[in-house]
């Protein structure tokens, strides 16, 4: 950011409040230049001379020249000293910015090589370290953004921080996730990932200017804006999963918007694709011919650049109008869980976890979990799921909700077919709670949890990883804190921790993204066991327990790789599988990866082509799905190109029947109704207030629960009516009345379409730390 | 508070299910199987059993609700005034816009337009007003919740009439007839002494509108007297449509879908749905529709809810108040009536369609339709109607067409003495 060269021009004099808009130019989005092969790259900041500096995550820094020839600004991991490079700015010495996060620090270096020449490293207000995601800088002091909490901390250049400006939630709102923070003319700009909103602040005093969004696609929403930037004049939003840059102005109204969201694989040429930052570079702007913004787009490896229109053409209306697509298909995220026939994976941009039967040739989708929102059984964004087939649970851990949810599957024994109405949601554990219990034990670590993988353990209770410290956090069955482990020495340092897992010898092996190394931890207590140099495979993701070895991903190379962990010091080499690309049994960037003793098959999330890949204990490729087009290896060992998998009807053979979990409600006399909650721990009576109820009509409801003893429960409710397969529930909000202890009145609930409805009782504990769910079916005619 | 406010609820369809279904718990009771002669045609012939029930659901209109948010609202003094301020062009700044301007009876009560235009240039199409009494919500986004309350929105509306609320109520203090009607309805002159005075007479003002407008209710168009013939058994009832209307009607209720939406004595359900529809531009979508306005209703000073309504704890209050704002309600759109749609083009909340073939045709082909992004499955699905169909589709709507509301409603009032004016500008006269 040129913050030297001051672009107030007409819009206002510093630290007063946005002066109107500036008039409208040509337009942006003019796609001047891509870099590719730039692995796990997270930011870039252009040049005048078209050349890049691109942010590289563990990787380092590196200069990247107009025709593609690249030196290290900052060597790679552990060498640079910079240990998660996330963002880039200018800083008003002309010197580079390097925000690392999982250091916790701004690091300040010169582009000529020199490496690190100082560190920023604020400190929250109780003396905690921050996990910085976003800088920007106004002459000498620095806004920091902090990750962590939702703070944006100015600090002088020595890192002491002089004022911290707390970004306030939004009524009815989620506390605000901070992903990135820019600074022009006076306002401080930042992104709230949590609520999907980009807010403008005062930096002298935190009062909110403006704040605009809401979870969608259409103008003025937003899908997970990650990145900030700024020409001094205009605001460039990263707007993730509606894969497009949005211009801004001050009052956060929009201009205009570029992205042509690329559809195929590595499409490009302007096409986005899950863009994660945008960094202004070039000429001082807002006109200026040099004006440059590169997007870094890690999921496909690049960045792109891009540049102001012609002020001389016309300007052109900017939408990105696509051709429709028959059913939704899958896209699917990094996480994945299995246990016995049940498969788990997230998909980000519909907030949601499907659900596959594996009884199937390919697996069935069967139902989905969640969907966005911030009510229980809704999603913020999943980080960690886990499966226990056998005790019909599924985990998924929200770090936007602040919450570990249980659900169950309610089966009916038939063939595996898509429903609706299968999951339960049913109880949730507040995080914060499990956080203050970590942080308790961990002062000098940021307050909140980072969670990336959980596990769960035979006996019961769970393991969550968190990149916070780095910990890892043991879990009893009620997913309450039990033991935290932090801080090994030595080899047992985990620095980027990316996945989990129990290996035969019960030990919990983790894989790190900032070198190649797999570490064996106790899951008991956590500590350190001891470490294998995985050679060649400098950037592992996902790890599972396969017979007589342990597969993992290497997200770098696009290949499963199965080693044997041993007594040498280096895994021993077992079998590699898969190459870069798109085809049946071609990866990119392969994610999470589980084995599945029933089925004999690896399951391999190929985060980049959108699906999931099969391959056997020694990485030979089976077959692909995903929601659309399977692919199988052939039979014939003479034909060589996969082939769809043979229609078969589904089978009711070996399914399950767990609707005796979940006893239907009962008549309880005199309207009441009488159903057991998800879990067991108590009842509830409903009945209608008024009489029946008819679509449309606005209606009441009496509530109670008590426990098995008869005690009424102390929690209070939220009511809600949702209608799981058209995926809505009301248009209304209605209000929850305390009646008496264990006792409520539901008022102004209204159901505005004829068919079936799902009644959800949510009971949350008086100290908020658990939630719990009771259900109830009505059918309006 | 007048007897009329505790009467049961004003929803028509809720009227209609009710009656069918206290029909079948009848039969029931005294031991009769429930027959197949819920009110309404009977299968057989050309239309197949599905068909007939949904038909069924679908009788003329019921007399026109109550509203127990307007205690005016079937006064007969307030509907005479109301009348007379309807085609007032006095209450405009400029002199010349009434609400006749944009709702002219000879267009339908809208105004040929594509976007409405009253002293400026508005945003939107004319809605009808005709059977306005029978819907739920009123203008295409719903940001009123009550007849009486959308009423008294033009006036300060800088496009529509530009006036503040209390030049409006000084006109009527100066014009006699005005002044007369207004007295013999309400008891007094307006008062207008102090804000809380000028926000309640203004709003008395939209109650005596509503009274009026609740006046303008069709006569039974050829499908009602196809409808009420067949439901008496009347072996000639199909002699009321032509051939192309029946199969319409036929595809209206069948394989077009249309009924989805456009269900119910009204032919609305009163629900507010986002197809997607291009803007007039071609630009990328603008209009948030019932997004924008979700919290003004719930805040709204005339809404049911407050202070002038006269039902403020009822079921219309109680809706409004609770409303929520959901991303899902970006672009959506109320459903409007489909009865005298033939009268009232253009079509769509900018008036993007100048015809009803142009309607058809775009939810047969959904061609210009916006998508911005792969995720979301449409709430439509191509029809790919042929071109006869689509022109039995035409041909049933226009089947919906009622007679004009009675007179002296359905046209202009006899003044004692013509409102002075620069002018009136009414379209049709």
């Amino acid at each position: 950011m040129a913050a030297s060269a001051c672009a107030c021009a007409g819009v206002g004099a510093h630290g007063a409040p946005q002066s109107p808009v500036p008039p409208r130019d040509a337009g942006w989005g003019v796609h001047l230049a891509t870099f590719d092969a730039l692995d796990d790259v997270r930011a870039a900041i252009p040049a005048p001379d078209g050349s890049i500096v691109a942010a590289l995550g563990a990787g380092g820094v590196v200069h990247v020249a107009k025709d593609g020839a690249r030196r290290a600004v900052v060597a790679p991991w552990p060498s640079g000293g910079i240990l998660e490079a996330v963002a880039l700015a200018r800083a008003p010495d002309g010197r580079l910015a390097v925000v690392d996060r999982a250091g916790g620090a701004v690091a300040l270096i010169a582009e000529d090589g020199a490496g690190v020449a100082s560190r920023l490293v604020p400190r929250t207000g109780d003396g905690r370290a921050m996990r910085p995601v976003g800088v920007a800088f106004d002459g000498t002091t620095a806004y920091v953004a902090d990750g962590a909490s939702p703070v944006v901390a100015a600090c002088d250049g020595a890192g002491t921080v002089i004022r911290r400006i707390t970004l306030p939630a939004p009524a009815d709102g989620l506390p605000p996730v901070l992903g990135d923070v820019a600074f022009a003319s006076g306002a401080l700009a930042v992104t709230d990932a949590a609520n999907h909103r980009v807010t403008f602040l005062s930096p002298a005093n935190g009062a909110v200017t403006a704040s605009r969004g809401d979870r969608g696609a259409f103008p003025g929403m937003w899908q997970t804006p990650a990145g900030i930037t700024t020409d001094g004049t205009w605001f460039f939003v990263t707007d993730r999963y509606n894969h497009r840059v949005v211009r801004i102005d001050a009052r956060g109204e929009t201009v205009d918007q570029w992205g042509q969201h690329a559809v195929k694989p590595r499409e490009g040429d302007g096409r986005i694709h899950y863009p994660l930052r945008a960094v202004h570079g070039g000429g001082p702007a807002p006109a200026s011919p040099a004006s440059r913004v590169a997007v870094a787009e890690p999921f496909e490896r690049r960045v792109q650049v891009f540049g102001p229109n012609d002020p001389s053409a016309a300007p052109a209306p900017r939408m990105t109008p696509l051709p429709s697509m028959d059913g939704v298909a899958s896209h699917f995220s990094t996480e994945l869980a299995l246990d016995g026939r049940t498969l788990a994976v997230y998909e980000p941009e519909s907030a949601s976890v499907l659900v596959f039967d594996l009884r199937n040739e390919p697996p069935i989708h069967v139902t989905t979990l969640g969907g966005p929102g911030r009510a229980m059984g809704q999603f913020g964004q999943v980080s960690a799921i886990a499966v226990d087939e056998a005790a019909n649970r599924l985990w998924a851990v929200d770090p936007v909700r602040g919450v570990i949810a249980e659900f169950a599957l309610l089966r009916d024994g038939r063939a595996p077919r898509f429903d609706p109405f299968m999951p339960r949601a049913v109880r949730e554990a507040s995080l914060a709670a499990i956080a203050r219990k970590a942080a308790a034990a961990t002062p000098g670590l940021p307050a909140s949890i980072h969670p990336v993988d959980l596990e769960r353990l035979p006996g019961g209770g769970f393991v969550l990883l968190d990149r916070t410290g780095p910990r890892l956090i043991g879990l009893d069955r009620d997913l309450r804190f039990a033991w935290c482990a932090h801080g090994w020495p030595g080899a047992g340092a985990m620095r980027l921790p990316a996945q989990c897992a129990l290996d035969g010898a019960a030990r919990l092996l983790v894989t790190d993204a900032a070198g190649p190394v797999v570490r064996a931890y106790s899951a008991t207590d956590g500590a350190f066991l001891r470490a294998w140099n995985v050679p060649g495979s400098p950037r592992l993701f996902g790890v599972s327990a396969v017979p007589g070895g342990v597969a993992l991903s290497d997200a770098r190379h696009d290949a499963v790789r199965i080693v044997a962990l041993g007594e040498p010091a280096d895994a021993g080499d077992l079998a590699t599988g898969g190459t870069t690309g798109s085809k049946p049994g071609e990866l990119w960037q392969p994610a999470s990866l589980a084995w599945s003793a029933a089925d004999a098959r690896l399951f391999v999330a190929d985060h980049g082509n959108h699906r999931l890949q099969c391959f056997t204990d020694r990485a030979r490729w089976e077959s692909s799905f995903g929601i659309g087009r399977a692919w199988v290896r052939p039979r014939d060992p003479g034909a060589t190109a996969p082939v769809n998998p043979p229609a078969r009807l589904p089978s009711a053979d070996g399914a399950a029947d767990t609707r005796a979990q979940f006893p239907e409600a009962t008549d309880a006399g005199d309207g009441w109704r009488a159903v057991r909650s998800n879990s067991g721990a108590f009842t509830v009576r409903w009945r209608w207030a008024g009489g029946a109820v008819k679509v449309r009509d606005p209606f009441g409801v009496e509530v109670e629960a008590r426990t098995a003893d008869g005690s009424p429960v102390a929690a209070s409710l939220r009511f809600d009516a949702v209608m799981p397969h058209h995926g809505h529930g009301m248009n209304v909000n209605p209000a929850v009345e305390d009646a008496s202890p264990g006792a409520w009145r539901v008022r102004n609930g209204l159901m505005h379409m004829p068919g079936r409805w799902e009644l959800h009782f949510d009971l949350t504990t008086p100290d908020g730390d658990r939630t719990e769910r009771a259900q109830d079916t009505v059918e309006l005619p | 508070m007048s007897a009329r406010a505790r009467t049961r609820r004003p929803r028509p369809i809720a009227l209609v299910a009710a009656g069918t279904v206290a029909c079948a718990a009848a039969c029931a009771a005294i031991g009769r199987a429930p027959h197949a002669a819920q009110p309404g045609p009977r299968p057989g012939g050309w239309l197949d059993a599905e068909t007939a029930a949904r038909v069924a659901r679908n009788p003329p209109l019921p007399p026109v609700p109550p509203d127990p948010t307007n205690r005016w609202a079937d006064d007969a003094s307030a509907a005479h005034l109301g009348h007379l301020l309807f085609f007032d062009v006095g209450l405009s700044a400029t002199q010349s816009v009434n609400c006749a301007t944009c709702h002219a009876p000879a267009y339908g009560f809208s105004d040929r337009r594509a976007l409405a235009v009253g002293v400026g240039t508005g945003t939107r199409h004319s809605m009808t007003v005709l059977n306005a009494a029978h819907q739920r919500w009123f203008t295409w986004d719903g940001r009123a919740d009550t007849l009486w309350s959308q009423a008294t929105q033009p006036f300060e509306s800088p496009a529509e009439m530009n006036t503040p609320r209390a030049t409006v109520l000084a006109h009527v203090l100066e014009d006699p007839e005005l002044l007369e009607a207004w007295t013999r309805t309400f008891g007094a002159p307006p008062a207008v002494a102090t804000p809380a005075e000028v926000d309640e007479s203004f709003a008395r003002l939209g109650k005596a509108i509503a009274a009026y407008e609740r006046k303008l209710v069709t006569g039974p168009s050829a499908y009602d007297r196809w409808w009420t013939r067949r439901a008496a058994g009347d072996p000639g009832a199909d002699q009321e449509l032509t051939d192309d209307e029946r199969r319409g009607l036929a595809l209206f209720f069948g394989k077009a879908n249309c009924f989805q939406c456009h269900h119910g004595p009204n032919f609305s359900d009163g629900e507010f749905h986002m197809l997607g529809l291009p803007e007039p531009d071609g630009g990328p979508p603008r209009d948030a529709g019932r997004y924008a306005v979700v919290d003004r209703v719930r805040t709204d000073p005339m809404n049911a809810a407050g202070p002038h309504s006269d039902d403020p704890r009822g079921p219309v209050a109680q809706v409004s108040a609770s409303l929520a704002r959901t991303p899902e309600r970006w672009g959506e759109f109320r459903t409007p009536s489909l009865r005298n749609a033939a009268e009232t083009p253009p079509y769509m909340h900018a008036g993007q369609f100048a015809s009803l073939e142009d309607v058809v045709r775009f939810y047969s082909t959904l061609e210009g339709a916006v998508a911005l992004d792969h995720h979301r499955e449409s709430v439509l699905v191509r029809l790919d109607l042929t071109a006869r169909e689509r022109r039995e589709l035409v041909a049933f709507l226009g089947a919906l067409t009622g007679t004009a509301p009675p007179l002296p409603w359905g046209d202009a009032p006899v003044r004692r003495r013509p409102a002075p004016s620069k002018g009136a500008r009414n379209p049709g006269g």
